[in-house]
């Protein structure tokens, strides 16, 4: 009898693959894993996912038009200083 | 002793030894693959972290000259800090206007440097400045909801894929592009998860951004937007869920989830 069900392994399998469980946890989930196909599958494809969800190019934070804030910011605490001196 | 281990108690034949050497060999690649290929120390873990955290580098005299006002340290600060927080603007308040949210937040910073303490890191204490001015500009427009209450209502993805003891009824699917470097090279694909993540609620949008593509810690994540940290990880497994279901439906019908 196995201590935790798929759907037990479901529900932790981000957290395993990020490295996120107690040992206990990942413990359960190895000896699980060992004996069933259909988890070893699903935390590959969850390992996977997550790995090409940060690298998608698209979630990078931009950097590109940083500078340009940065000016337009001091700028605009520029006035608002010199309003709170007047 | 080997014998006994695979269920043999009698002496065994030659064929016998042979199909048990060979189940072992089947065993030991089992195992190697859960030790070796589903185990990610955390610290391998690759994330897009929000900052190679500026008091990591020994760099409290920067923040000195960010406290005393000096202005080549506020230009480093926005252009560190600019892209993590606009992008929480926009999960929370929408991309419309992320820009104006951010602008906002960062006049927020500005007032507040000369009395930060340094309590938390300053990646915590621009997160919280500019999740709590996104929320500001959404009661502003009455767009308003708390927060926590947004992001359960949907039914988990993979659920109905489990029978009632728990074990799969119907099992994954095969993937037949099998690495990252395969999903990323699929044009549709990118388009259809992004898509997808725009389409999540704000909570769960914001706690994946800020846990997956910013590296934040679980308990700094529950502290900048007052979520219970069990709420945190039910909130990431949905959208991570979400996520893969996309993926694996595009690699079973080559397109974008209905």
């Amino acid at each position: 009898m196995l201590p935790l069900s798929c759907r037990d392994v479901y529900l932790k399998a981000f957290d395993f693959v990020d490295g996120d469980l107690s040992l206990r946890d990942r413990a359960f989930i190895r000896f699980h894993l060992l004996l069933c196909g259909h988890c070893r599958r699903f935390v590959r494809q969850a390992r996977c996912a997550s790995d090409y969800v940060r690298r998608h190019p698209a979630f990078a934070p931009r950097t590109d038009e940083a500078d340009a804030v940065a000016d337009a910011i001091l700028a605009k605490w520029g006035e608002e200083q010199g309003r709170s001196e007047t | 002793m080997l014998f006994f281990l695979l269920g043999q108690t009698s002496k065994p034949s030659i064929d016998a030894f042979r199909q048990n050497l060979l189940q072992l060999v089947t065993l030991s690649r089992v195992v190697r693959q859960v030790w070796h290929c589903y185990h990610v120390p955390r610290a391998h873990v690759r994330r897009v972290v929000l900052d190679k955290s500026i008091e990591d580098r020994g760099e409290q005299a920067w923040i000195d000259a960010l406290i005393a006002g000096d202005a080549e340290a506020y230009r480093r600060l926005i252009r560190e800090y600019h892209g993590p927080m606009r992008q929480i603007a926009s999960a929370i308040a929408g991309g419309a206007i992320a820009d104006e949210v951010v602008q906002e937040a960062w006049m927020s910073v500005m007032r507040a440097l000369p009395k930060f303490e340094g309590r938390s890191s300053v990646k915590t204490w621009l997160t919280r400045i500019v999740v709590n001015e996104a929320k500001t500009r959404l009661r502003k427009e009455k767009r308003y909801a708390s927060l926590e209450a947004m992001g359960f209502d949907e039914p988990d993805p993979f659920f109905d894929q489990f029978d009632q003891r728990g074990h799969w009824s119907q099992g994954p699917v095969g993937w037949h592009l099998d690495s990252p470097e395969r999903l990323l090279s699929e044009q549709q694909l990118n388009e259809c998860v992004e898509r997808v993540l725009e389409l999540l609620p704000p909570v769960q949008k914001t706690t994946f951004i800020l846990r997956e593509l910013q590296g934040m810690d679980y308990d700094e994540i529950c502290n900048v937007l007052d979520v219970t940290a069990s709420n945190v990880r039910v909130l990431l497994h949905r959208a991570k869920a979400k996520l893969l279901k996309v993926i694996e439906h595009y690699q079973e019908t080559g397109e974008c989830c209905p």
